[in-house]
């Protein structure tokens, strides 16, 4: 019984310091959560995005929530945490989502407003001209 | 090619902006009314030209096609450059309006050796080609040369970039040096009005 306690006990402790990390994105933007339990989060604890040949990406400090945010540039990568007194982890992450280009419809926008403008400067320089 | 905000001194600011000012009056009041299309169809060419991107190893350059603009243009080129730089400013951060009258100024004033190397009188067809290459290829080389010496001028710390800055536009010499002996060599044979149109 008193075997049994200890192994419970031990088991509790490693689990405990198990550095848990969550990853998510919306095509744009990955978000990582990093925690030892719910209520203990991994603060200010260095990130590392690396891509499949483990080329880091990024590289950042968690918040006070044991958060970090960071452009969702590539489907497969790893993400390694590491926090105080050497606990790490790394996990593999591979996104089902497609990645949107935020900028892409938006930029084509912008390119059809400046050749507008284009055309309206010079349609009023020729009004002014005549 | 272009300069960004907050990198250049106050007196190369004001100086390029009064020589582009100035040189853009000047065209505005030689401009005719029948010449403005012509000069807007350039204007949004070089705004276009920016997003034509060409990948060179890690990184990617674009057209300035300022030779092509300025060999038909002449000193009109000042508008359409200048316009379309100052929409590339304001809707996408190329460059800005601070050093618009710098920027304008590097790449407008290469645009008047172009005009001035079309002018030059040529019968043979391989020296045709040769002059429409350069057309393309020394206002690039011209423009990447005067980036360089404005970077240069505001202090050692930009001269890396100086030099960064003219080695990364090289292939784009070459490029446009082709692109532009095409381009004319095309329009000389399907709408030779437009080599012609502007004096």
């Amino acid at each position: 019984m008193r075997v049994l306690f200890l192994v419970i006990l031990m088991l509790n402790f490693l689990y405990a310091h198990k550095l848990y990390i969550l990853g998510d994105d919306d095509g744009k933007t990955l978000h990582i959560k990093s925690y030892f339990t719910k209520s203990s989060f991994c603060q200010d604890c260095q990130v590392e995005i690396l891509d499949v040949d483990k080329k880091i990406l990024f590289k950042g400090k968690t918040d006070k929530k044991g958060e970090i945010y960071f452009p969702f540039i590539a489907k497969k990568i790893y993400i390694d945490v590491v926090a105080s007194m050497g606990h790490k982890n790394r996990v593999f992450y591979e996104s089902e989502n497609e990645m949107i280009s935020e900028d892409k419809n938006e930029s084509y926008v912008k390119i059809l407003l400046a050749l507008g403008i284009i055309a309206l400067i010079f349609f009023v320089l020729r009004f002014i001209k005549k | 090619m272009h300069i960004s905000e907050g990198i250049l001194n106050p007196e190369i600011l004001i100086g390029g902006a009064v020589i582009s000012i100035s040189i853009t009056a000047y065209a505005l009041k030689k401009l005719k009314n029948e010449e403005i299309p012509l000069v807007a169809v350039f204007s949004a060419l070089f705004f276009l030209g920016s997003f034509i991107h060409i990948p060179i190893g890690p990184t990617s350059i674009h057209l300035v096609l300022n030779g092509i603009i300025g060999a038909i243009l002449g000193i009109r080129a000042f508008i359409s450059i200048g316009i379309a730089l100052l929409l590339q400013g304001l809707l996408f951060g190329y460059g800005g309006v601070s050093t618009l009258g710098v920027n304008t100024f590097n790449m407008a004033i290469p645009a008047l050796l172009a005009y001035a190397i079309f002018h030059i009188h040529v019968e043979n067809s391989l020296l045709k080609k040769i002059k429409y290459f350069s057309i393309g290829f020394l206002p690039v080389t011209l423009s990447a040369l005067m980036l360089s010496l404005t970077l240069a001028l505001n202090g050692e710390v930009l001269i890396p970039a100086a030099k960064v800055a003219f080695i990364s536009n090289m292939p784009v010499m070459l490029i446009e040096g082709f692109i532009t002996m095409f381009a004319i060599t095309f329009l000389e044979k399907v709408y030779p009005q437009v080599l012609k149109s502007i004096k």
